[in-house]
């Protein structure tokens, strides 16, 4: 079903953001 | 290089090379040999994908990236899950749908077949090249650090390939890349630790973190709207969406890959796959390059990490300036030595900004010496690469690796470039084979023929590539060329796909000759340096989707008056 497809992008873009989100977090502490 | 190095190299190449030879003899028909069987699962694709993509200079350079201008390059890589998601959508269904062999074979049942055989010649011209670019650009590095032969070592790496990729197709590359990315997974991780653990005893690792932070190498992200900085959160996301999206969606050696899957839903999770590690990995990669700085803080190193380089100029009436500004570096690294292990313990502002101020002499003692080389090239009439970020990380390896590691490294950085070759081979055979051989000039024969074309035109392709690494060396500044040539053709090509998939009102006719008009205009453009040329990749796709627009709506009217 269409649902589950829609999980897995999301589960990229999510996964993408926090990867984007530590690295912010990574810059401001060293 | 010791006897244990060469058995670890050779054993893990060949074991390799022969395990994915006798795994996958006896293809039974092109399907088989182009689409593996259309067996492949999510996780073999993801591999594969990941594999075809990381060539050995990702592993030889991007380190170096890291080392001189830190972490930064990874924002390159955040517009890829964005193209993953895209090609999951809209390419990879209709692909399947239409049970295309390649991308181009779709262009001819959406346009025609001058706009597939267009695509295609497009697509042989730049991979072709690119592939010998594959070979020649490990191969010169390694030959100048370890002093091998350049063409034997060419001509090795080429023959390795051509043996698994004539012999079993595509299901012979995705074979032998799942083993070659576990080699190149488990001699990064080593080669990390072991970076760490050679660190001075009171350096931790979050304190190696801090030393490098000091020096600028974690600026990671950058928000700024700077058109001269390559690297910046917004040119990733929007230039590297693009450049993913003509890479993945478009171009057959990755296209071949999802193409081998079982289902649509595996096809589509490997790209998936392919969409979550990307980023972490290229991360991972670069935060070595930045362990290797903060090791070369506390142990000397040369001024420019290019041996060929460093002789070029120690030949010519530069020397002596040359041993100068290495003498400054040493007694530059002394201070920062001591400043960075005062720094390590009290993370005092003050003493962060006498590195910096230590840092930039550093880096103008780099740039002088880059000059000097420049100045010998001149003079010895040579062109040495003065840019030394290819060679950072195969120093470190060479000076200071244990026996064993050594050749461990170097199987890491062949088998890069042997899984990237592969794709590449096996998918310029299948365009050859498919979109040209069987659709255009010899028709209707068996199976078995068309299975047996495929292979002799592997061959050929692979032979072809040897020889362009074999003559690389006369061009100046070849990889760049390369790349040039990419964005020439790149987002003409990108354009006509979007055309395809997007906009059902363009038609054929309207596209082959829009896609005409742009290759010449992009072309001039390129010759006539009218923008960096990494931005003819969007010059060339938005000039071929408006030009494409007006054609058509001059031919609807056309129509309608008739």
């Amino acid at each position: 079903p269409k649902e589950r497809w829609k999980k897995s992008y999301t589960l990229v873009l999510v996964a993408n953001a926090i990867y984007i989100v530590l690295f912010y977090f990574i810059m401001k502490s060293f | 290089m010791q006897t244990l190095d060469w058995v670890v190299l050779i054993g893990t190449l060949v074991s390799i090379v022969a395990y994915g030879t006798w795994k996958t003899r006896g293809s039974k028909n092109v399907e088989d040999y182009i689409k593996g069987g259309n067996e492949a699962k999510w996780w073999t694709i993801g591999l594969s994908v990941m594999a075809t993509q990381a060539s050995a200079i990702t592993f030889l350079s991007t380190p170096g990236q890291a080392f001189h201008d830190g972490m930064g390059f990874v924002q390159f890589y955040f517009g890829l899950p964005i193209a993953m998601i895209i090609i999951c959508l809209v390419f990879i269904p209709l692909y399947y749908r239409l049970k295309v062999y390649t991308a181009y074979e779709f262009l001819e049942n959406r346009f025609d077949l001058k706009t597939r055989s267009l695509t295609a010649i497009l697509f042989l011209i730049q991979r072709g090249l690119a592939a010998g670019i594959t070979i020649y650009a490990p191969a010169i590095i390694l030959s100048a650090v370890l002093g091998w032969n350049l063409n034997l070592l060419i001509i090795i790496i080429g023959i390795l390939v051509i043996i698994y990729t004539v012999s079993g197709g595509t299901k012979a590359v995705s074979i032998t890349q799942k083993q070659q990315m576990a080699v190149i997974f488990t001699g990064m991780f080593i080669a990390f630790f072991l970076i760490v653990s050679y660190l001075p005893e009171n350096i931790t690792f979050t304190k190696a973190l801090d030393i490098a932070g000091a020096s600028g190498k974690m600026d990671i992200l950058d928000f700024s709207f700077d058109f001269n900085n390559r690297y910046t959160f917004w040119s990733g996301i929007i230039g590297g969406t693009f450049l993913a999206l003509s890479y993945f969606g478009t171009d057959q050696s990755q296209v071949q890959r999802y193409l081998s899957g079982k289902s649509v839903k595996e096809m589509q999770m490997g790209l998936i796959f392919n969409g979550l590690l990307k980023v972490p990995m290229q991360f991972f990669i670069l935060l070595v390059g930045v362990m290797v700085f903060v090791f070369y803080q506390f142990n000397s190193s040369p001024i420019n990490f290019n041996p060929t380089a460093t002789k070029t100029v120690m030949n010519s009436s530069y020397a002596e300036e040359y041993e100068q500004l290495q003498n400054q570096q040493d007694e530059i690294f002394l201070k920062k030595k001591e400043l960075m292990t005062a720094y390590a313990d009290t993370k005092t502002e003050a003493i962060a900004s006498q590195i910096a101020n230590y840092n930039d002499g550093d880096r103008a003692n780099r740039n002088a010496a880059k000059d000097l080389i420049s100045k010998a090239n001149k003079e010895r009439v040579l062109s040495v690469e003065t840019n030394d970020k290819d060679y950072v990380f195969i120093h470190f390896i060479l000076n200071n690796l244990p026996r064993g590691l050594i050749g461990l490294l170097l199987a890491v950085i062949l088998s890069a470039a042997m899984s990237s070759t592969a794709s590449e081979l096996n998918a310029l055979s299948s365009t050859t084979t498919m979109d040209l051989y069987k659709r255009s000039f010899v028709q209707n024969k068996n199976e078995n023929h068309y299975l047996k074309a495929s292979k002799w035109f592997t061959l050929a392709w692979g032979i072809l590539a040897i020889l362009i690494a074999c003559v690389a060396y006369l061009a100046d500044n070849l990889i760049q060329l390369v790349n040039i040539i990419g964005s020439i053709f790149y987002g003409n090509v990108l354009g006509i796909f979007l055309l395809a998939f997007f906009f059902k009102y363009i038609k054929g006719n309207a596209v082959f000759v829009a896609a005409l008009i742009t290759q010449a205009i992009v072309i001039a453009g390129w010759w006539y340096d009218w923008m960096p040329y990494l931005w003819l990749n969007v010059f060339g796709c938005a000039l071929v989707m408006g030009i494409a627009f007006i054609i058509q709506i001059i031919n609807s009217l056309q129509d309608e008056h008739a």
